[in-house]
């Protein structure tokens, strides 16, 4: 019995190390052995509990920010799915439906559009992991490459498994943009409201690459989405106008179409349309292009051709036209026989009486344009008056018809003989004019001797007996 | 048959369709390889640890302790007035064969470590079992389990052949004929190494019974309908006479078995009790 009882006491210490159920598998091959059932196993509590996690410390921290896809498996025996002491060879990780069928919403990021064509280890590769305790963690435990097996270790964020073409420009939502059917096709998924340039109009059939152009400078070359200037149309579009009608395009355009404008309220100008303005077209004032300098609203010339072809243009005004016309049209002329007195050529006397076309008359101006006259450089009473005198004054009088007449009456003489070389003295004072001056006739018609007269006595009287 | 038999033919029948649902519920677990079970549903229930597993490992370890009962039986001076012997060695066999099956789909066939000693110790003792199960009746009993002395087996064969001879009116020359033709010498003179001969007779059923039958025909005439007693009888005075042959090599044996048979039943036991205290103290403690 003694034999016996040695012999079982020999095979206990030889087997002690044979209490395991099983061969532990390769990976916990450094956990083999008696003395280490308890690193795993706490006596007395059956399955392993938290004996997993207080090793596989990642997964310890997903779990707790129940993240992943043991997030709900806090209070759950790792040993269900992952079985151990199966021998060396057993995986501890196993895909019941095999790895490419996992449903990948279990992790708590579900794959769709283009994700769901990607093969697993395309995005669970050693150098997308930037998760720091996994990467600590396979650093400590290097026996096999962890960082080539564990699913752990990337993130949600695109920028995981894709690089960022724009550089940080557009932050690190790329979905705000891209989606997963489509990476390329942006546009579906962006909305443009949510920018701080709000598309309306023409702009949304607009081809992005119109505004956004390309860095081209870039590997690959990516359009510019952010930093763009628009705070202004010309931002992006050229100035029609080169910059004379500002940068408040919006003001005339809308964005609807650029050639349809809105509604303009021309009063908002600094010039106001009135009178007969208002039913003009833009483009009779404006130019063509409505690009170039403004019309210089500050004279009429700025769109109206003088028509007196710059005939007043010496007056103090510069020949403003509104003395004499408005805006509810170019006749008739404001100008009345008031302001007439205000002229160089004072109307009076029968010049009241004469209707304006008797003086202003027809002329061919500097340039050759035929209109009428106002302005006379000397307004000589010539002008318009024939002189009856034929050229009789020339000499003594320069021909000023005013040195005898008044425009009161072109027959009320206001002439002082006595001025002349022949004062009327005596007797001469009673003597009919016409005694003097008789009428002649030439080919004109009759007129009046004025001069020349004779001057000496005999010339009129005849010498009598007494005065011999 | 007394109460005993119905009880173990039942317990029999129990076991063996018990045995026949763990094969149909969770063949497909046990024909799995070791490394692909763990991926198997049925894993959970069936592994050794699993609540099924567990719980036929309790069953069968607590069918091989209380087999031990029927070494008390034997041993202690107080047990030796509860029933008979056979029968407790009849429960004792039954115990030893359902409980080895048990333990033996509790081990889910997976067999390592230390308490592979324990399994192939239990392995060993139930196979020696029928060893000297075959020894053991070998060896003429009392209904009451008390061996007979080899004189008072002889009687007792005399007696029958005496009971053969007047019913069958055989001859003195057919029962010394008989008897030559019974191997018993031969058994005899092979000492230990008998119990090959015997055993050969037994399973292949060897006897000259068309040389004996030829032969005791030429001197008396048995009825067709007596054939199948007289059979019998033979069978019973040929069996007595290569018992008496195999007397002093049975007894020897015996001897020799339960050198074998012991120990490892211990060792069984020992590392079951190791076995068990481990997995209680890692926490298994089953439904409990």
């Amino acid at each position: 019995m003694k034999k016996l009882f040695l012999f079982i006491m020999i095979m206990t210490t030889v087997s002690f190390s044979q209490f395991s159920p099983g061969p532990l598998s390769k990976y916990h091959a450094d956990l083999e052995g008696t003395s280490n059932c308890v690193q795993c196993h706490e006596l007395g509590k059956k399955e392993i509990s938290n004996g997993c996690v207080e090793c596989h410390t990642p997964l310890k921290i997903k779990i707790d920010q129940d993240k992943g896809y043991h997030r709900d498996d806090r209070q759950k025996d790792c040993g269900l799915c992952h079985s151990d002491h199966n021998g060396k060879e057993f995986e501890l990780v196993f895909w019941p439906k095999n790895m490419a069928k996992f449903d990948h919403k279990e992790t708590g990021y579900r794959l769709e559009g283009k994700h769901r064509q990607v093969k697993c280890n395309q995005c669970h590769l050693r150098e997308n992991i930037k998760w720091e305790p996994i990467i600590t963690w396979a650093n400590e435990n290097t026996t096999f490459p962890v960082l080539d097996r564990t699913f752990l270790g990337l993130s949600q964020d695109c920028q995981s498994c894709h690089n960022d073409i724009h550089k940080g420009e557009v932050g690190s939502d790329c979905q705000t943009c891209h989606n997963v059917n489509n990476w390329k096709d942006a546009s579906t998924s962006f909305n443009h409201k949510n920018s701080k340039f709000l598309l309306t109009g023409a702009h949304k059939k607009v081809d992005c690459e119109k505004c956004h152009s390309k860095h081209t400078d870039w590997d690959p070359p990516v359009q510019q989405l952010t930093g763009l200037i628009f705070e202004s149309c010309t931002s992006c579009h050229t100035d029609y106008h080169k910059g004379s009608y500002g940068n408040k395009c919006e003001s005339c355009h809308i964005t609807e179409d650029w050639k349809k404008t809105k509604s303009f309220n021309h009063n908002d100008t600094k010039y106001p349309l009135e009178g007969m303005h208002v039913g003009v077209k833009c483009l009779e004032c404006h130019q063509q292009t409505l690009s170039g300098a403004l019309p210089l609203f500050t004279s009429c010339q700025g769109c109206h051709t003088d028509y007196h072809d710059g005939q007043f243009a010496r007056r103090q005004d510069g020949g403003d036209c509104a003395p004499c016309h408005t805006v509810n049209g170019f006749k008739p002329t404001t100008f009345t026989f008031s302001m007439h007195l205000i002229t160089r050529f004072v109307l009076d006397g029968g010049h009241m009486a004469v209707p304006c076309n008797q003086c202003h008359k027809p002329y061919q101006s500097k340039s050759g344009k035929t209109q009428i006259q106002f302005t006379w450089e000397n307004p000589e009473c010539k002008i318009c008056h024939k002189d009856e005198h034929r050229n009789q004054f020339a000499i003594h009088y320069n021909n000023t018809c005013e040195s005898c007449h008044i425009s009161a009456s072109f027959k009320t003489i206001e002439f002082q003989h006595d001025a002349t070389q022949f004062p009327l003295d005596r007797k001469h004072k009673n003597v009919p004019c016409q005694d003097c001056h008789p009428t002649e006739r030439d080919g004109a018609g009759i007129f009046t001797r004025y001069q020349p007269l004779p001057s000496r006595c005999v010339d009129c009287h005849k010498l009598t007996d007494d005065i011999r | 048959m007394n109460i005993h038999r119905y009880i173990i033919t039942l317990l029999s029948l129990i076991t063996f369709g018990f045995i026949i649902w763990i094969l149909m519920t969770a063949g497909e677990y046990y024909l799995a390889s070791l490394i692909d079970r763990p991926r198997i549903s049925l894993h959970r229930a069936w592994k050794p640890g699993g609540f099924v597993g567990h719980g036929l490992g309790i069953l069968g370890s607590l069918m091989m302790i209380i087999m031990f009962t029927y070494s008390l039986r034997k041993r202690v001076s107080f047990f030796q007035k509860w029933g008979k012997l056979p029968t407790w060695l009849n429960y004792h066999i039954f115990l030893g064969i359902a409980g080895p099956i048990l333990v033996t789909f509790h081990t889910a066939f997976k067999f390592g470590g230390l308490v592979s000693i324990s399994y192939w110790s239990m392995v060993a003792v139930a196979s020696s079992g029928f060893i000297g199960r075959y020894i053991y009746v070998k060896i003429p009993h009392r209904v009451s389990g008390k061996e007979l002395t080899r004189d008072e087996f002889k009687n007792k064969l005399s007696n029958t052949i005496q009971t053969f001879q007047k019913e069958f009116n055989i001859s003195d020359k057919s029962i010394a004929h008989i008897r030559d033709l019974s191997g018993a010498e031969k058994i005899e003179k092979r000492g230990l190494w008998g119990i090959f001969t015997i055993f050969f007779m037994d399973v292949s059923g060897w006897f000259k019974w068309q040389k004996i039958k030829k032969d005791i025909q030429s001197t008396t005439s048995i009825s067709d309908t007596d054939m199948k007693s007289f059979k019998h009888s033979l069978r019973q005075i040929v069996k007595m006479d290569r018992q008496i042959a195999f007397w002093n090599a049975a007894h020897s044996l015996f001897h020799y078995w339960h050198v074998i048979h012991k120990p490892f039943a211990y060792t069984m036991i020992v590392i079951m009790i190791i076995h068990v205290t481990v997995v209680v103290a890692m926490g298994y403690t089953w439904v409990l």
